[in-house]
């Protein structure tokens, strides 16, 4: 990997990263209401105790005093105070986006694994039946809603045949014996939502993949791979595969930050304790500190995903390299 | 070419087969979990939509924080089931004859969940806490000057006035040696992870979007409860949560969707409950008579407000809104708290759209231009702004669109905007009351004076939503609550009431009924309070959960 690449790119993740920040603090400064007309309707708060509360928070000071406070806070892995919790921000998000991202990151392997092979089985054997098969089965589950598919498989799985658990992420209060109990309980709370979600995205990629496989067979190199009497596997796997890719990996750098904030559908279903819930909740009760964190982690995963897929580039494409 | 096709079908087989494999093997693993538990411990799972903010009452402000106020703490006084008051931590009581010098005498050997006692210190820093500071809980303590330790046992709670109310103060009394040290600022921060009370059950776990599990407290001094372990299990939706109950996996639910009742109704292990809730909905009027108010000033006017009331079907919103859950409603405090709840009898606004009509016509609004919209005798239409919180449910929004035809009806026109709750207490609190109607939710506590306060000219600004102000209703709060005599104080609630029904700031739409449901197969002696008409999952007391035990 050439270093300057990687150092380029890495200038541009934080550069982004720098500009969300800003983003980030002055966007929730700016949203209109005060969230303290919300306490105050419920605790009766004085004047001078709203303002107690406000000197908590720090919003007495100038904008820049807290722009640059803020920063100086997330050096510091400080995301302030949440509002309704009351609780360091970064305490509560921690949980929630473990449990998001392995949900985000099952659902993704699956719908990667199966779309690229539906999508290239489907490219490779274009205009015949299988082909429309899967051309068919691809835009059925593409139209189909995540959280619909969810309701339909909570309502078969879990409540006509009880073969899977209804709602959370474990056994609720049951206090597991070992680790190995533990994951197998977390195991099989995930399944519903994982398949939920990621048949969800499947669609979308068998067709990116069928359609960039489909530019790439028809290439040059592909004919003369053919003409030197490659195997058709060969050529799928080994000539045209590598090349078809590229999109592919965008596509799944993109869906990856989306489903970090987006998963809310299917976290709602499944009552999964992921991050979509607790900023949909945070909304509701204009949590500003805990909606703000979870905005930049969520910034943060997409910048990284999108880093990494940018590497990923470098190595699927030699020409990259010599840029 | 056969070849790899099923080469291909094998490796998408194979792919899918950890999935489904993983899943398969574990498919007993929940009931293998759950059965030694059973065998041993007992524990009972309730399904809730949305849990706790906090442990700290100090903090606390969401509905949902009573769960762990009920099963951690105890106040000073308690509702027997018939709603009485008596003996929580407290031995007894009395008053001086002044009425301005209370004195209670505390029960002893009890014991805080970490073996520290429960004493006279505890009582009296709560108190005082309260009375300083500023906290969701201070309001009931209102009138109260000072509270002294005269023994470890003995506390005098002093008042300005004789206070009313003070055996209705629910107040859960914290444990000095943990909080005393903390300033009131670090109160605002302060949580406990397992907070420390003298309650029937302890909190033990709380993760966050998931469950909170509480245990026995085998040593609580009114009989340890007989169901081990209490698990509260957060669901993101209705619809699982009522499959939970159906399947069994939770064993009791705080509230029903409408919908769901008649399935519940069909299954034998479940059992319904439906009763008065303690609340009202009331359709709101921006009565601020103030130039800083951005509302139409026509609805100062009480006879529009009044027509309003009488033009109003409540019953059809009742029956289309709730599902038929509900009373339709007439003056502020509801019939579920008792007798302060005053029938305006003869009095009442019925649903008559002709007298409505009647009573515009009257105080000079007519339809001149053939539009079907009134106008006074400037010009002005009767044209008013309308939000609706769309956040809450569907009961506010169905109720607003029977509201607008029904108001139409008798030539007065809306314009319905939905939004969520705090887009809501902008335009109130933020942007100088800028709507002129609105709809909005109360809880009604058993005794009647916070509710009453909320519409006095002093919480305008605060608690008040609707901004009206009267003199003679101010007049009448303070003597209540200093009434001590009861027949006296119910005779001035009543008499505000009627005030606040003449003048119509609220016209109350409806009082819903609150639903619960519980299984019946693994647990028995769930109990109502009060007795047969009242709630079982959700009390004012402690009656159910130590009733509870497994079969």
């Amino acid at each position: 990997m050439n270093l300057n690449y990687l150092s380029k790119k890495l200038g541009h993740s934080l550069i982004t990263l720098f500009i969300v920040i800003t983003i980030n603090f002055f966007l929730f400064r700016i949203m209109p209401g005060d969230p303290f007309a919300m306490i105050a309707k419920a605790g009766n708060l004085s004047a001078e105790y709203k303002e107690q509360i406000s000197a908590m928070y720090g919003y007495d000071q100038p904008f820049f005093i807290q722009y640059f406070k803020y920063i100086r806070q997330l050096l510091a892995f400080d995301f302030g105070t949440s509002f309704k919790y009351r609780k360091p921000v970064i305490d509560i998000l921690g949980n929630r986006l473990m449990a998001t991202l392995l949900l985000a990151f099952f659902a993704q392997l699956f719908a990667i694994f199966l779309g690229i092979i539906i999508g290239t089985v489907s490219a490779a054997f274009r205009g015949k039946k299988i082909d429309v098969a899967a051309l068919g089965f691809a835009l059925f589950i593409y139209a189909i809603p995540a959280f619909w598919l969810g309701i339909v498989l909570v309502s078969f799985f879990s409540v006509k045949l009880g073969a899977f658990p209804l709602n959370g992420m474990v056994i609720a209060g049951y206090s597991h014996p070992s680790t190995w109990a533990y994951i197998k309980d977390v195991a099989n709370h995930l399944v519903l939502p994982v398949f939920s979600l990621g048949l969800a995205i499947t669609g979308g990629y068998t067709m990116i993949m069928r359609g960039s496989l489909l530019d790439v067979l028809t290439e040059d190199y592909i004919t003369t791979a053919r003409a030197k009497g490659f195997k058709r596997k060969d050529i799928v796997m080994n000539h045209a595969l590598p090349n078809a890719m590229l999109p592919m990996v965008t596509v799944i750098a993109i869906n990856l930050g989306f489903m970090i904030g987006g998963a809310i559908q299917t976290e709602t279903v499944f009552s999964w304790p992921g991050i979509g819930r607790l900023v949909y909740e945070a909304l509701m009760a204009r949590d500003y500190p805990i909606l703000q964190g979870a905005f930049l982690i969520i910034s943060i995963t997409v910048i990284i995903a999108n880093f990494i897929a940018d590497i990923l580039y470098g190595y699927l494409d030699p020409r990259i390299k010599y840029d | 070419m056969k070849k790899k096709l099923s080469l291909l079908l094998v490796l998408m087989l194979l792919i899918a087969m950890p999935l489904t494999a993983c899943g398969g093997g574990d498919v007993e693993e929940p009931e293998e979990g759950e059965e030694p538990a059973e065998g041993e411990t007992s524990t009972m799972r309730i399904g809730i939509v949305t849990e706790p903010d906090t442990t700290s009452p100090f903090i606390a402000t969401l509905l949902a924080y009573d769960i762990i106020d009920n099963h951690v703490y105890d106040d000073l006084i308690e509702y027997d089931d018939d709603l009485n008051p008596v003996g929580g931590l407290a031995e007894d009581w009395s008053v001086d004859e002044e009425g301005l010098v209370w004195t209670f005498n505390l029960k002893e050997g009890i014991k805080w969940f970490d073996g520290e006692e429960f004493t006279a210190d505890d009582v009296v820093w709560t108190y005082n806490t309260l009375v300083e500071g500023e906290y969701p809980q201070s309001v009931q303590l209102d009138g109260i000057t000072n509270t002294e330790k005269v023994d470890d046992y003995t506390v005098e709670v002093y008042t300005e006035e004789p206070k009313a109310d003070m055996e209705a103060i629910r107040v859960s009394i914290m444990p000095e040696h943990i909080y005393g040290e903390k300033s009131l600022e670090e109160l605002n921060t302060f949580t406990e992870e397992a907070p420390v009370g003298t309650g029937p059950f302890k909190l033990v776990e709380w993760e966050q979007g998931q469950f909170l599990r509480f245990e026995a407290n085998d040593n609580y001094f009114m009989g340890a409860p007989h169901v081990d372990e209490l698990v509260y299990v957060v669901f993101a939706n209705t619809d699982t949560l009522m499959s939970a109950l159906t399947t069994g996996e939770i064993d009791a639910v705080t509230s029903v969707a409408n919908n769901q009742i008649d399935m519940l109704n069909d299954d034998p292990d479940i059992e319904v409950v439906q009763a008065l809730g303690r609340n009202f909905t009331e359709l709101g009027f921006n009565c601020w008579d103030s130039p800083e108010s951005k509302g139409n000033p026509l609805m100062l006017d009480y006879n529009i407000r009044l027509a309003a009331d009488y033009a109003i079907d409540k019953e059809q919103i009742v029956e289309i809104a709730l599902n038929g859950l509900g009373t339709p409603g007439t003056s502020l405090l509801p019939p579920s708290i008792g007798d302060w709840h005053w029938d305006p009898g003869d009095e009442k606004h019925g649903y008559d759209p002709e007298k409505a009509k009647e009573i515009l016509e009257d105080a000079g609004y007519t339809d001149t231009d053939g539009d079907g919209i009134r106008e006074d005798a400037d010009g002005n239409k009767l044209d008013f702004r309308f939000a609706v919180i769309s956040s809450y449910g569907e009961a506010y929004v169905k109720a607003a669109g029977i509201i607008q035809k029904n108001l139409q009806e008798v030539g007065i026109n809306t314009e319905i905007s939905t939004m969520d709750g705090g887009a809501q207490a902008d335009l109130i609190y933020d942007q100088n009351f800028d709507t002129d109607m609105y709809i909005w939710g109360w809880g009604a506590e058993l005794d009647p004076s916070l509710k009453l306060s909320v519409l006095l000219t002093e919480q305008i600004g605060k608690r008040s939503d609707c901004f009206w102000s009267n003199e003679e209703y101010d007049e009448l709060y303070y003597e209540q609550i200093n009434q001590v005599d009861r027949e006296e104080r119910l005779e001035t609630v009543h008499e505000m009431q009627k005030i606040v029904y003449e003048e119509t700031p609220y016209s109350i739409l409806y009082y819903s009924d609150s639903v619960e449901a519980y299984r019946t197969d693994k647990f028995e002696g769930w109990t109502r309070v009060p007795s047969e008409i009242g709630t079982t999952v959700q009390q004012v007391n402690k009656s159910n959960f130590l009733n509870v035990r497994p079969k």
